[in-house]
């Protein structure tokens, strides 16, 4: 761990990855900022995330509110967290305003968009399905939800219903830990 | 929809939303569109994809969405109901944290919030992708845009906006 930095350095950062960071996987521009510059341990920042992730909300907000805090105290995770906010803020309101769809161009602008954006979300599903489907269990509670969602059971049943047989199937237990479910 | 009913609906989707504001789309598309007819399908699918083309939080999405319900009162409700409460939650916890962590439950828990959030963004897709059904230009759009973003390895919001300027041309 190096020294904390000051206020200055380390609010540049937080606007910079306000600026620069896109799509989904954003906490990797929190990691290469404050890890890789040794402001923040790797375990402690392992630890921050894994709470991000168990814990409800917006995940890459609450992690980089965690981070200001562990750099600077509350202070600088409310300036860091608003510094995040700022520049997609700025543009996504510029972009509300002046892009309206009465203009066909701008109408195929927000069309194009969009088929990017499936396409982003295509490759995200696949990218965390490599990741999350570690065993035929997790397989089964990622088509549960997916299958609860479509047929449009309230969302609240679905989280409590698949995150209790999740936790039931992965219970801690004193043997050494299973794979699979009995 | 009033701000009262779009503070509540974010607030309460705040709290289900486990490993990011994207796995609840599917809920948020289907209140603020099917049950209270606040917005067209197209326009919600539209704030969507303006989220993931600008930087920031995937979140901000909710920014045009509040916009087109109540104006720049109905963004700002909307961003704050959603993103404030669990992040009190968690500076609250933060400190009662370190016994928790080391449990084993916190395990479980992992491995039970990751495949279920799975599913959840791959039923977002349908919510997203419903304006492009039967747009067979739109469809070859998509399929060109996911080659791109395997095989070119070109970074997706790149493609995001690469896209928009594609059938921006293509519209004029």
């Amino acid at each position: 761990m190096s020294d904390p930095p000051g206020w200055g350095p380390a609010l540049r950062k937080f606007l910079w990855i306000g600026l620069t960071s896109f799509g989904m996987g954003r906490q990797a521009y929190l990691y290469e900022a404050f890890v890789r510059t040794g402001w923040i341990s790797q375990e402690v920042f392992l630890a921050d995330y894994a709470k991000t992730q168990v814990l409800p909300g917006a995940s890459f907000v609450n992690l980089t509110f965690l981070c200001g805090w562990r750099i600077g105290g509350v202070p600088m995770a409310v300036a860091g967290t608003a510094l995040v906010f700022l520049p997609g803020t700025v543009a996504i309101l510029a972009a509300t305003v002046y892009l309206v769809a009465d203009d066909p161009r701008i109408a195929g602008l927000l069309h194009g968009i969009l088929i990017g954006a499936v396409a982003l979300l295509i490759a995200t599903v696949v990218r965390m399905s490599r990741a999350a489907i570690t065993s035929a269990s997790a397989g089964v509670l990622a088509l549960a939800s997916l299958g609860l969602t479509l047929a449009e059971v309230p969302l609240v049943v679905t989280v409590l219903l698949t995150g209790a047989i999740g936790l039931w199937w992965y219970r801690p237990s004193r043997k050494a830990s299973t794979d699979e479910p009995a | 929809m009033s701000l009262l009913d779009l503070g509540l609906l974010c607030l309460r989707l705040g709290f289900l939303s486990f490993g990011g504001g994207i796995s609840t789309l599917a809920e948020m598309q289907h209140v603020v569109v099917d049950i209270h007819g606040a917005m067209t399908q197209q326009d919600f699918a539209y704030a969507f994809g303006l989220g993931q083309a600008t930087p920031g939080p995937g979140i901000l999405y909710l920014v045009p969405l509040g916009m087109k319900i109540g104006g720049p009162a109905g963004a700002f409700v909307a961003t704050t109901c959603f993103v404030l409460p669990p992040l009190l939650l968690l500076g609250v916890l933060i400190r009662a944290w370190q016994r928790m962590a080391g449990s084993r439950w916190a395990a479980s828990a992992n491995r039970t919030l990751a495949p279920m959030s799975l599913g959840l963004m791959a039923a977002a897709l349908r919510t997203v992708a419903s304006p492009i059904v039967g747009d067979a230009p739109a469809i070859a759009g998509v399929v060109v845009a996911t080659i791109v973003i395997f095989v070119l390895r070109v970074s997706p919001p790149l493609v995001v906006l690469l896209t928009g300027v594609v059938w921006m041309v293509g519209s004029g």
